[in-house]
């Protein structure tokens, strides 16, 4: 069943001929290249924000530590992250759909529009690489303030 | 007379036959199969956390007596984690896991080292341990009962499930348990404690306030007492 509904929206999305609508980010996030770490408390304040979520673990312990390639990415591009803990990150419903840390979530309004999946093959290239990392978020946010 | 004690020698057979077939099912029941270890995708891969056997399901495994559960991490790390917004100390750890220090065990692999120095992490524990690493990767004793206390503390003829804090040093001490001769196809690496969802979390936090404690008298632990050993 899951997989015919699954199916039918491909399908549909075909016909209308429908990607990923990119979106800006609220203004403050394009800065400095930050990231700031915010705790439940804060999270709760944001107010239909668009933004970019790191939540992290403090063993990620990857040949290339994944906060590094985020950051460099953050100082390369201009844009601020917000970060959590993932102790922080478990109290919020978006930890009903992101399992596991380490992720970066795209924000849009209260929505997840897409995240990375640690426990996805095609995510790891953009865990460890700034590049694919970039591609992937271009897909969905538009990296330059209009 | 001669039938009679035939059919008194097939009924008791066929009584122990019944009485082993009934044990039989019990334990299976108890300890229903297992799914084979199977590495999980993407970066969760990386650190060789089970696909099917991991933080999420761990609870529907749990209180089996054909395993034997063990967390290597530390009850107080040496290691500076606190520069990456982390903690020293055990925090808590799932019901029926014992804790046994992969430190303990055997030294850290050097790019590792390197890798948390790079991450302003420095200070992981480099004092006595059962084994050493030579220059080709081998895991070498340092005393006589190293491996006594290794197969002691991870049974052979048991499944061997590890946890640690995020799944990196159970991944280590796989490898390990591997390199040294255990059979792969009994050893799940279930994951780390942070990621840990299920119902049996015991937590050693005691908080103050102002401070934290901890009940490390919650914890199974394992210590090794190395100057009680012969040194090779």
């Amino acid at each position: 069943m899951k997989k015919i509904v699954v199916l039918l929206g491909v399908i549909l999305c075909f016909i209308t001929g429908c990607t990923p609508e990119k979106f800006q980010l609220d203004e403050e996030f394009y800065g400095t290249g930050v990231i700031k770490e915010i705790s439940f408390e804060e999270f709760k304040e944001l107010k239909n924000q668009n933004y970019l979520l790191f939540t992290f673990n403090n063993f990620c312990a990857l040949a290339v530590p994944c906060e590094d390639i985020f950051k460099e990415f953050a100082t390369t591009y201009h844009i601020d992250f917000l970060s959590m803990k993932f102790e922080e990150f478990k109290k919020t419903p978006l930890h009903k759909t992101v399992s596991f840390a380490p992720s970066v979530l795209i924000i849009h309004q209260w929505n997840i529009v897409a995240f990375l999946d640690s426990e996805k093959e095609e995510d790891l290239e953009r865990f460890q690489d700034v590049e694919a990392f970039k591609t992937w978020l271009e897909k969905y946010v538009s990296l330059t303030k209009e | 007379m001669k039938t009679k004690t035939l059919l008194f020698i097939a009924t008791i057979l066929w009584g122990i036959f019944l009485g082993f077939w009934f044990m039989n099912l019990l334990q299976s029941l108890k300890n229903p199969p297992l799914p084979q270890p199977e590495k999980s995708e993407g970066l969760r891969g990386v650190y060789d956390i089970d696909k099917n056997i991991n933080e999420k399901t761990i609870d529907r495994y749990l209180q089996r007596n054909d395993v034997v559960y063990r967390d290597v991490r530390m009850l107080e790390d040496s290691a500076t984690w606190e520069n990456k917004g982390g903690t020293r100390n055990l925090e808590g750890f799932v019901e029926g896991f014992e804790v046994v220090p992969y430190a303990f065990l055997t030294e850290f692999p050097q790019a590792y080292i390197e890798q948390k120095a790079s991450e302003n992490v420095s200070g992981l524990y480099q004092w006595k341990t059962l084994f050493h690493l030579n220059e080709k990767g081998d895991y070498i004793a340092n005393y006589q009962e190293s491996l006594e206390i290794l197969e002691y503390l991870f049974p052979k003829d048991k499944v061997i499930f590890l946890m640690c804090g995020a799944g990196w040093y159970a991944n280590f001490t796989k490898q390990m348990l591997i390199a040294l001769g255990w059979d792969a196809s009994k050893i799940y690496n279930v994951g780390g404690y942070r990621n840990y969802e299920g119902d049996h979390a015991i937590s050693t936090i005691n908080n103050h306030g102002d401070h934290l404690t901890y009940d490390f008298w919650k914890v199974p632990y394992h210590n090794i007492d190395f100057d009680a050993l012969t040194e090779l």
